[in-house]
């Protein structure tokens, strides 16, 4: 509907943008006539013509005497028609001048050209054109680009040298930087109350909010992220979690149990986590892959600590939640907005990883990501999305992804997550999207903060964390 | 300016400018006819010889 109205409103502003165009291109045009008949009239050759005038009446006499008065009268007027489209000729002949002059100048990069070209494009009609295919081009243009950086971003990995890896790191990105707007056009943003939503973008705001972090450690849903501290936050509204192990082990110590789950104490993005259904029935959810033996665990494990998907050897056990006896839990991924959900994934991890995205509608939506891994998953009722909901305004954060599973009996706690791992990766349209949303939620959210706002639960977090420290 | 207006002011420079085409048509024509008089041609000479 929004984009039915979107359509008729460009539809509308191109029609008004013509109108003014031919009133202009029309002014002009008389002003260029009156010049040229003023010109014509003025000439000397012109002013004599008069004198000699009788004599050319013999002439006249003489053609319709042997072509007759209505020959010589479309003669007149066929000649007079030749004239004026002679004219159009010519005109048109000098604007094609003056774009190829302008096209030659811009290839060598004059700065006069580019005048010459805005002059072109207000002449013609050619701004609307010009916008959409400039901005589908610098899309395109940016995609490739940003395609490159992250295969180069990647590429440094292997890289021997810290030092280096730090400073191409840094170095890579300036290249992400956004392009600067003019204060010109902010100022007329805000004179004009234009909303410039379209520009909003999720990722830019989580790499806004990682910044925050470098520079304080007490970002509410950073202290959230840790899941011992999760859980007892949970523990406050009486949502059930899996039952967890208090022991932390490392791949030494870590007990052969069946239906749980291992998960490192440290990470994120299903990085290290293993679903043990028996010694011999083993999920690895970031390889996406089975493991039949206890030895291709503790590989795997090794392997995760080696290549830095696990940062340390602090690995835990918690209960393995199931949706029936053939399947694991399901994961909801619920995106929040400080009162308000954004999004739901809902992911199946019975044997490959299969997702489906859902709105806030319950309506199955697509985002750009996982498109080829998609499955018809089971959907949310109004009711868990009203938990989630709840919960997120709890949180004083303008945004939190809070992870549920679906179990046979019912849905569990997962777990915090403030930054989904690959957040880049969603199309446009949904970046946009979520980027409103955050932006709306932390707008509200510091309006209750000067309101002065308890976020009791979390202050009890908080409080705990000092008494223990 | 509302969009009749401005409809209407298009309108009216449409019939202005046909009106100056027309115009322009018959000058030109006549001008070109002068152009291609031999009579004329020479006493223009003679004008320029006399100056």
């Amino acid at each position: 509907m929004m984009d039915l109205n979107k359509l008729a409103k460009e539809e509308q502003m191109a029609h008004t943008y013509q109108e003014e165009l031919t009133l202009d291109k029309l002014t002009r045009e008389t002003v260029r006539l009156e010049k040229d008949i003023k010109h014509i009239k003025e000439s000397r050759r012109f002013k004599l013509s008069k004198i000699l005038r009788p004599f050319s009446y013999v002439r006249i006499y003489f053609s319709i005497l042997f072509r007759g008065r209505a020959i010589h009268q479309e003669n007149i007027k066929l000649k007079q028609e030749l004239l004026k489209k002679q004219y159009l000729l010519n005109q048109q002949k000098s604007q094609l001048n003056f774009i190829n002059r302008a096209i030659e100048g811009l290839k060598k990069l004059d700065i006069n050209s580019e005048g010459k070209i805005v002059k072109l494009l207000n002449q013609e009609g050619w701004t609307f054109d010009f916008i959409d295919k400039l901005v589908d081009e610098e899309q395109k243009r940016q995609e490739q680009i940003k395609r490159i950086i992250d295969q180069l971003t990647r590429s440094h990995r292997h890289l021997k040298s810290e030092e280096l890896k730090n400073y191409l790191y840094e170095k890579t990105a300036l290249l992400y930087k956004r392009a600067q707007f003019p204060e010109y056009l902010i100022r007329q943003y805000e004179q004009r109350n234009i909303s410039v939503s379209h520009l909003d973008s999720f990722s830019d705001q989580l790499v806004r909010r990682f910044r925050l972090k470098q520079l304080t450690k007490q970002l509410p849903e950073i202290v959230l992220d840790d899941k011992k501290i999760a859980y007892q936050f949970i523990d406050q509204l009486a949502i059930p979690y899996p039952k967890q192990q208090d022991q932390v082990y490392t791949i030494e110590t870590i007990p052969k149990k069946q239906a749980t789950v291992i998960k490192p104490a440290f990470g994120d993005g299903g990085r290290g986590v293993y679903l043990i259904k028996n010694e011999t029935n083993i999920f690895d959810i970031k390889r996406e892959r089975e493991l039949s033996t206890w030895s291709e665990l503790i590989e795997a494990m090794t392997d995760d600590l080696k290549s830095g998907k696990v940062s340390k050897d602090l690995w835990y056990c918690e209960e393995l939640l199931r949706l029936n006896e053939e399947q694991p839990a399901r994961d909801l991924k619920f995106y929040c907005f400080y009162g308000e959900v954004g999004l739901i994934l809902e992911v199946d991890r019975t044997t490959k990883a299969r997702y489906c995205w859902w709105d806030k509608r319950g309506e199955r939506i697509q985002t750009g990501k996982y498109e080829k891994q998609q499955f018809e998953g089971l959907g949310v009722v109004a009711k868990e999305i009203d938990q989630a909901l709840k919960l997120s305004l709890q949180i004083p954060a303008p945004f939190m992804r809070i992870d549920f599973l679906r179990t046979d009996k019912g849905l569990y706690f997962g777990e915090f997550t403030p930054k989904p791992g690959n957040f880049d990766q969603f199309d446009l349209k949904t970046d946009q999207k979520l980027g409103q949303l955050y932006l709306e939620a932390e707008a509200r959210l510091n309006t209750d903060l000067i309101n002065g706002k308890k976020f009791t639960l979390f202050d009890n977090i908080i409080e705990d964390i000092r008494r223990n420290a | 300016m509302t969009k009749k207006e401005l409809s209407d002011q298009i309108q009216a420079l449409k019939l202005k400018r046909e009106n100056l085409f027309n115009e322009y048509g018959e000058l030109q024509y006549r001008y070109k006819l002068v152009e291609k008089n031999k009579l004329l041609a020479w006493v223009e000479k003679g004008f320029k010889f006399m100056r």
